[in-house]
Order: C-alpha cells, then structure tokens, then sequence
C-alpha cells in the first residue's frame, strides 16, 4: 500500500502484514514476567570492640591486663530492595559461639536479651550500635586488638551468606 | 528631715540585703550540670571490698572526687561503652583527673574474681580500680548506692546475664554521693561536671 505524510509518498509492506507485526510485538512484551520485588541488603561500617582495650593506644593503659572472653560487632544493614531481609545469625572463627543481642533500658535498668532476628525493611535500614543491637561474641579465641581485622560470616534469611571483614576498634 | 534619713537608711540596707540574697542564691547554685545533682549531698555508707591488690575501703579515697559504676566484665556492650567514655573523661581532663578516681564494682561475684575485675578496669586505664567481693557484700554495697542488679536467664552459650542500674555515681571528697550520670551521658559532658565538683567541692 502507499500512504502519503505531509506531501511524502512512502510505499511499505501491506496493512495485514503491520497489523500482524504490531499485534505479535504486543504479545511478546506482555509475555515478558515482570522481576519479583527483592532485598538488596549492602552492609556497611563493621566494627568490633577490642578485647584487651585500649593496647597500644593510650600511654595510660595497662597492657598486661588481661583479655575479656566477650565482645560486640557493630555494624549498618540497608535495604534498597522491594521487600524486607532478615538478619538471622553470623559465624566467625574468632568466637565459640555467636548470638544477637539487644541491649534495652527499662527504668533505669539496664538488661541484655538475645534476639533470634534483626528485621531490615525495604527502603530502610538496621543499625547495631553500642546500648542497642550487636552481634556478642562469647569465648573468644584469640585476642582483638585495636587495628586488628577478622572475618565474620552474616547470614540474611533472603540474601543469604554475606562474609564481612571486621575492624577492631576503640570508639569512645 | 530625720525622718528622711531613717527612711533613706531603710531603702539602702533592704537594697543591699535584697542583692546578697540575689548573689548568694546565683552564686550557690551549680552552674548547668549533665548529671542530677544532689542537693544537699546523700551520705552514702563507707565499704569495703577485694581488689586483685587486697581489701580496700572507699575511704581510702576520701579528698577525691569518686566515679562509681556498678557493672561486670562478661558485659559486651554497655559496660565496656561506659568504662570506654570514662577512659575518655580522664583524657579530657588531663591533670585535673588526678582529683579523680575511678572505680568499677562487679555486680557479677560469681564469675568476677578480684584479678578478672581489677586487670578489666585497668586495661581502661591504668588507674582504674576494680572490686568485687562476697556476693553479701556485693548485694550490701549496691543497695547503699540505690543499685539494682540481678541474674537474668542467657542462653547455654552465655551463661546467665546480669540486669543492673546503668547509671554512674559521682561522690564527693566526702564520700557522699553528689552526682548521678544516666547512661546517654557523653565523656564531655562528664569532664565537664568532674571540672565543676573539683573546683568547687
């Protein structure tokens, strides 16, 4: 068929022929599945709090003291995802044995509780901070010293195993 | 004409009692402390408990300024966090820390030995003191201080986990207990107080 624009004469394939090409492009794209919503969980910041304090850091304190058999790991989960994750554990070799905990307040008292999860909503965020929600590490198997770096392994109900390094650090 | 000077006489001295009233009243309350000050100060029982380096009483400190917080070294995260901002009060302060003395009490004898809780307080700082004591004694001491502590159900991991009063106690030079620091409170905010009770007190 021909058909004219603005004084243009085209000659092209025949209407059926469009209208089959139109209709079987339609198709196609409504075929196409449209991606599930998923969580998109980026850690960030990991910290952990030494076990023999302040060594090497302050001139005032006493290196031969002792070290401390628990510690705590910080650290901020976010959530750019469609749907929420979850923080479920974590793993480390540093440790014989890991829970999550929350530190809370309540008249002046304060309490630990362990903690089976740590929700991360879509769009927000989680953050494992001191007086609040850490990772406790309990009998620990070696020192952490301030600067010192060790692997732990985060385990997200959704986003499944997430190694991170963790930095020990002195904060206050 | 007497009469005018009577009268004069009167306005005058009311005026000046009016204003050292005024001055006294300014002049006597604390500047704006972080902690809640104890007006007058609370006389608080001497005691008497164990360090790694034998048995040592709160009198023995009488003159300084004494930092008392009730905690136990098994704690991850809120005792390290205020033994922390301690460290960090006494650094702030430089010399006049001296005036200072820091002491921490295990609520938590059972685990708590005098070397675990005295080596724990001084790696913070060298002059950091830890006790611990008899679970009586320890039981005596904080309820003299208003301290709440008590077993709390962990896990097989943990072990039982110790709820207790977070706050600190400031005592003056006395012994008596002038100050009371919350939790939130900063390490400024602490030098700033500790400032004010050794020029002061």
């Amino acid at each position: 068929m021909t058909f004219s624009i603005a004084g243009l004469t085209l000659s092209g394939p025949s209407r059926p022929f469009m209208l089959s090409l139109t209709a079987a492009l339609l198709m196609a794209s409504a075929c196409q599945p449209a991606s599930p919503p998923a969580p998109d969980v980026q850690i960030a910041d990991v910290w952990a709090r030494p076990s023999r304090p302040m060594m090497g850091q302050s001139h005032m304190a006493d290196s031969t003291a002792a070290p401390v058999s628990t510690s705590a790991v910080y650290l901020t989960l976010t959530n750019a995802g469609g749907i929420a994750d979850t923080l479920i554990g974590a793993n480390t070799d540093v440790a014989n044995a890991v829970e999550i905990h929350k530190s809370l307040m309540e008249d002046g008292v304060m309490r630990m509780r362990q903690v089976q999860s740590v929700e991360i909503p879509a769009g927000g965020s989680a953050e494992l901070k001191p007086g609040g929600l850490h990772i406790m590490l309990i009998g620990l198997r070696r020192d952490l010293a301030v600067g010192d770096q060790f692997g732990v392994i985060l385990q997200l109900a959704q986003g499944g195993d997430r190694p991170v390094d963790v930095v020990v650090r002195q904060p206050e | 004409m007497k009469r005018l000077h009577i009268l004069i006489g009167l306005v005058v001295a009311l005026g000046t009692i009016l204003i050292l009233m005024i001055l006294f009243v300014t002049g006597s309350r604390p500047p704006a402390l972080h902690g809640t000050f104890l007006e007058p100060p609370l006389e608080a029982a001497d005691f008497e408990l164990t360090s790694a380096n034998g048995r040592i009483s709160k009198s023995s400190y009488e003159g300084r300024i004494v930092v008392l917080f009730f905690g136990y070294t098994f704690c991850p995260d809120v005792c390290p966090t205020t033994m922390s901002r301690l460290r960090r009060t006494m650094e702030i302060l430089g010399t006049t820390a001296e005036e200072v003395q820091v002491i921490m009490v295990s609520v938590d004898p059972e685990r708590d030995t005098p070397e675990n809780v005295s080596s724990y307080a001084r790696a913070f700082n060298g002059n950091f003191v830890g006790l611990t004591g008899t679970q009586d004694e320890i039981d005596r001491v904080a309820a003299d201080y208003g301290i709440f502590h008590a077993k709390a159900e962990g896990s097989t991991n943990t072990g039982y986990l110790v709820d207790h009063t977070a706050s600190v106690m400031v005592l003056d030079r006395n012994g008596d207990t002038r100050l009371i620091w919350s939790f939130e409170i900063t390490a400024e905010e602490m030098a700033d107080d500790l400032r004010y009770l050794v020029k002061n007190t």
